[in-house]
C-alpha cells in the first residue's frame, strides 16, 4: 500500500469527523437558552413579528429538519443570515476569518520555527546549560498568560522603543483584497511597502501567539529527541560508522519529529482559541469580535458558523498532521488495514 | 600454541557505575587479547559484565553513569581509552558491531538501502558539516550512488538475502527478524572492518534461523578473514564459533583457554558450573550454580564467586583474590586450587576431585559422588551442549552414548 492511498483514506476519514462535529454544533446552539427572535428584534418588537421571524428561521421546525436545511444551505455556501449584521454569515467568515488564519498560521510558523531547535539543542544538552536555559524559557512561555504577555510586549516593542506598531494589521493603502491575508494580497500586488508595513504589525500578536506552542513544541521535541537517542538503532549506525550529528540530525530527528507533531497539531486548533483574546488586545480585525458579538447576542447562525470554522480548522490541522505522520513513520502507512 | 601479534588487547580494565544504590565496581581488572584472524567468545550469565566490555571496546560507553577508572585499549599496538579522537577514527574505520536485537538495530524510518548508503558514503569519517547534513536530508545523489548500490547488493547477496535489489527500498518492518540481523551483519560488513564484535547477535532469534546466521557468519569471518570478539551466553554457540573462550564471572575473567579445554574440561568451579547447568536433549536433569551474581556496589572480598563456590577454602577465598594462574598448557585460570606451571592432567585431577555442586535439579537420579564419574559426564554434557542446537549429527549421540 503506498502513499498515496494512505493519503486518500485519510481524508475520506475527515468526512464523518466533520458530519459528527456539525450535528454536535449545531444541536448545542439550538439548546442555548433565550429566544434568538425576540433578541433580535429587540423588547418592543410585537409577538407577531417575533414569530413571524421565528417561522422565517424555520425555528418552531423539528431539530433534525432544521438540521437538513442547515446542511443543504451550507452546500450552497449559504449559512443563514447573521441577525447582528444582516449579511449572510458565510460572507461575514469570508470576510473576516483570512486575517485569523493569517494571524494563527505566522504564530505557528514562528513556534515551530523556534520551538523545534530550542528543544534539539535542550535534547542534545541534555542537563546542561543550554538544556536549563530551554526549560527556564518553556516554563515562562506556558505559564504566562497571553493577554499579560501581549501587553508587555506592546509596551516594550510599541511604547519605550517604537520599533513597531501596536495595533492593526496595516499602517499605508492595504492591497487590493483577493484572499484576505495581507501579506499575500501585499506580495500578489507585488506592493513591497505594504507588505514590510504587514509584517510589522502581525509580528507582535504573532509571537505572543507562539509563546505557548513554541514552549510546548521545545518540551516535546526534546523529550522525543532524548528517548530515540537512546534507542538501539543509534548505537548500531554509529559503530557501522555514520557521524554522529548526521545521526541525530537524520535519523533521529525524523523518528522523534511523530510527537513533535501530535502537539503542533493539538496547539494549531488551540491557537484560534487564544486568538480571540489577543485580537482584541492587538485591535486585531478577525473573526474575535464577531464571535464574542455573535455569542452575546445570540446570533445562532453566526455562532455555529464560527464554531463550525473552528471544527474545521481542527479537523484540517490533524490531517494534515496524519498524512504527515505516514510521510515521516512507514510504521503509520503500514498500520491499520494494511498488513 | 603458537601466537601472532594481538590485533587488539585490552588490559587491566576497571569500570564503575554510579547508580542510585552507589558505586557498582562492574568491571574489575579484566584482560582480553585477541589475534589477528582469531575467534574469541566471551561467555557468562547475563549481567556479568560481557556487554559493558564490548562497549569499552567500540567506545560506546554511556558516561555517565559510566566511567572507565582504568585499563589500557591497544589495537594493533595504538592506545585508544586515553585519545577519544584515535578511538572514533579506529573504530570508524576498523571497527563493526553486530547487536543482539535485530528488531530494533535499524532505524524504523528509513530504508535498507538508504541507511546501506549512508554507511558507505561517511565510512571513515568522524564528523560532518551542516551543509552536508542538509545536503543528505534533502536526498541528494552523488555520482557513485549506483556503485554503492551494487556495492550493497553484492553483500545482501552474500548473507543470501533473496531479492536484495528488493530489499534495498524496503523498511525494516517489512523484514522478519532473521533477514534483519543478516542487514545488520551486512551493514557491520560494509565498512571492511577488520575487527568484529557480535554481542550476542543470535539470542533474539529462533533456533534454525540462529543456525543459519551463525553459518553466515562464520563464512564471512573466513572470507574476509576478521578477528572477532563473540559474546554470548550460549555455551554451543561458543563451541561452534569460538577459537578460545573467556569465562566471565560477575566483571572479573574466571578462566581462559582454548575451546575444548573450556568446554570439555573446565577448570574454574564457575566455568564447571556453566558448562553443567546446560540442559540436554538427552537426559531429564539439570545441574545448576546455586545463587545469584553478586551485588555491585558492595561485591564479596577475595574471589568474587566464592559464595557460590562448591570448592570455596574458608580462610583463603573469601579473603584472597586468585591471580591468573597459568597451566603449562597456556590456559588461565583465577582459582585457588590451581598454582602455576600445573599439566592439564594434574589439574584436571584437582579439579575433579575438589568441585562437586549440588544438584540443582528436582529431578536428580544419577549418583554423583564418584570423582570419576563426575568427570565423565561433564564430557556427556558439553556433548549435550552442541545437540541443543545440532541434536540430529551423530556425534553428539555417540557422545552422550558412551
Amino acid at each position: 500500500m503506498g502513499f498515496k492511498s494512505y493519503v486518500i483514506r485519510r481524508t475520506l476519514a475527515g468526512i464523518p469527523v466533520f458530519i459528527g462535529l456539525s450535528i454536535l454544533i449545531f444541536t448545542l446552539a439550538r439548546v442555548l437558552p433565550g429566544d434568538p427572535a425576540r433578541l433580535a428584534l429587540g423588547p418592543r418588537a410585537t409577538d407577531e413579528a417575533v414569530q413571524s421571524l421565528r417561522d422565517e428561521m424555520g425555528l418552531d421546525d423539528p431539530v433534525v429538519v432544521q438540521y437538513f436545511d442547515y446542511m443543504a444551505g451550507l452546500l450552497q455556501g449559504d449559512m443563514g443570515i447573521s441577525l447582528i449584521t444582516n449579511r449572510n454569515v458565510a460572507a461575514d467568515l469570508v470576510y473576516f476569518f483570512p486575517a485569523t488564519f493569517e494571524l494563527i498560521t505566522v504564530g505557528m510558523l514562528i513556534a515551530i520555527a523556534i520551538g523545534v531547535p530550542l528543544g534539539i539543542i535542550a535534547g542534545r544538552n541534555k542537563d546542561e546549560a543550554e538544556d536549563n536555559a530551554s526549560r527556564l524559557f518553556a516554563f515562562f512561555g506556558v505559564s504566562m498568560p497571553a493577554f499579560w504577555a501581549a501587553i508587555l510586549l506592546q509596551l516594550v516593542f510599541a511604547f519605550h522603543l517604537g520599533l513597531l506598531p501596536a495595533t492593526g494589521r496595516i499602517g499605508v493603502e492595504a492591497p487590493p483584497r483577493l484572499t484576505g491575508m495581507m501579506l499575500v494580497d501585499s506580495l500578489i500586488a507585488m506592493d513591497f511597502r505594504a507588505f514590510r508595513s504587514a509584517v510589522a504589525h502581525i509580528a507582535l500578536p504573532a509571537f505572543t501567539l507562539a509563546l505557548a506552542p513554541m514552549a510546548d513544541i521545545a518540551r516535546m521535541t526534546r523529550s522525543s529527541f532524548i528517548e530515540e537517542l537512546n534507542k538501539d538503532y543509534v548505537h548500531a549506525l554509529h559503530s557501522s560508522g555514520i557521524p554522529g550529528k548526521l545521526i541525530a540530525y537524520k535519523y533521529v530527528l525524523k523518528s522523534s519529529f511523530a510527537a513533535t507533531l501530535t502537539i503542533i497539531a493539538l496547539d494549531y486548533g488551540f491557537l484560534i482559541g487564544s486568538a480571540f483574546l489577543i485580537e482584541i488586545v492587538f485591535a486585531w480585525p478577525g473573526m474575535a469580535r464577531y464571535g464574542v458579538d455573535a455569542i452575546l447576542a445570540n446570533d445562532i447562525n453566526a455562532i455555529v458558523g464560527v464554531t463550525l470554522v473552528v471544527g474545521i480548522v481542527f479537523i484540517v490541522a490533524n490531517l494534515v498532521v496524519d498524512i504527515l505522520y505516514g510521510y515521516f513513520d512507514p510504521r503509520v502507512r503500514y498500520g491499520g488495514d494494511g498488513e | 600454541m603458537s601466537r601472532t601479534d594481538p590485533i587488539l588487547e585490552l588490559r587491566d580494565l576497571e569500570v564503575h557505575f554510579d547508580t542510585f544504590d552507589g558505586r557498582a565496581r562492574v568491571i574489575n581488572d579484566v584482560d582480553i587479547t585477541v589475534d589477528e584472524g582469531e575467534t574469541v567468545a566471551i561467555v557468562g550469565e547475563s549481567g556479568c559484565g560481557k556487554s559493558v566490555t564490548a562497549e569499552t571496546i567500540m567506545g560506546m560507553l554511556p558516561q555517565p553513569p559510566g566511567e572507565i577508572v582504568d585499563g589500557e585499549l591497544y589495537y594493533k599496538g595504538e592506545e585508544l581509552l586515553g585519545d577519544q579522537t584515535a578511538h572514533e577514527r579506529v573504530k570508524s574505520e576498523s571497527m563493526g558491531m553486530i547487536f543482539q536485537d535485530p528488531m530494533t538495530s535499524l532505524s524504523p524510518v528509513f530504508t535498507v538501502g538508504e541507511m546501506m548508503r549512508d554507511v558507505l558514503t561517511y565510512q571513515g569519517k568522524t564528523n560532518v558539516g551542516w551543509l552536508e547534513i542538509v545536503r543528505n536530508v534533502l536526498g541528494r545523489r552523488d555520482a557513485d550512488e549506483a556503485e554503492m548500490r551494487d556495492r550493497s547488493v553484492e553483500l545482501l547477496d552474500q548473507l543470501q538475502i533473496p531479492d536484495p535489489e528488493g530489499v534495498l527500498d524496503r523498511y525494516p518492518i517489512e523484514l522478519s527478524g532473521g533477514m534483519r540481523q543478516r542487514v545488520l551483519i551486512a551493514m557491520a560488513m560494509l565498512g571492511e572492518p577488520e575487527f568484529l564484535i557480535a554481542d550476542e547477535p543470535t539470542t533474539a532469534l529462533d533456533v534454525t534461523v540462529q543456525d543459519q546466521i551463525l553459518d553466515l557468519l562464520t563464512e564471512q569471518i573466513e572470507r574476509e578473514n576478521l578477528s572477532m570478539l563473540y559474546i554470548t551466553h550460549n555455551l554451543g554457540v561458543a563451541r561452534r564459533i569460538a577459537d578460545r573462550i573467556y569465562v566471565m564471572y560477575a566483571g572479573e575473567i574466571a578462566e581462559v583457554g582454548t575451546r575444548d579445554e573450556i568446554l570439555d574440561e573446565p577448570l574454574h568451579p564457575y566455568s564447571r558450573g556453566l558448562v553443567d547447568s546446560v540442559p540436554k536433549l538427552t537426559e531429564f536433569d539439570r545441574d545448576g550454580i546455586e545463587g545469584l551474581l553478586p551485588d555491585y556496589t558492595d561485591p564479596p572480598s577475595g574471589c568474587r564467586f566464592h559464595p557460590r563456590c562448591p570448592a570455596a577454602m574458608s580462610g583463603t577465598c573469601d579473603v584472597e583474590r586468585p591471580p591468573r594462574y597459568e597451566l603449562s598448557s597456556g590456559q588461565e585460570v583465577a582459582c585457588h586450587l590451581y598454582e602455576d606451571g600445573l599439566s592439564r592432567a594434574e589439574a584436571a585431577e584437582i579439579a575433579a576431585e575438589e568441585i562437586e555442586f549440588d544438584s540443582g535439579a528436582a529431578f536428580e537420579d544419577r549418583p554423583t559422588s564418584e570423582p570419576a564419574q563426575d568427570r565423565s559426564s561433564v564430557k556427556g554434557e558439553s556433548a549435550g551442549t552442541t545437540a541443543s542446537i545440532d541434536a540430529q549429527t551423530p556425534r553428539s549421540a555417540e557422545d552422550t552414548d558412551e
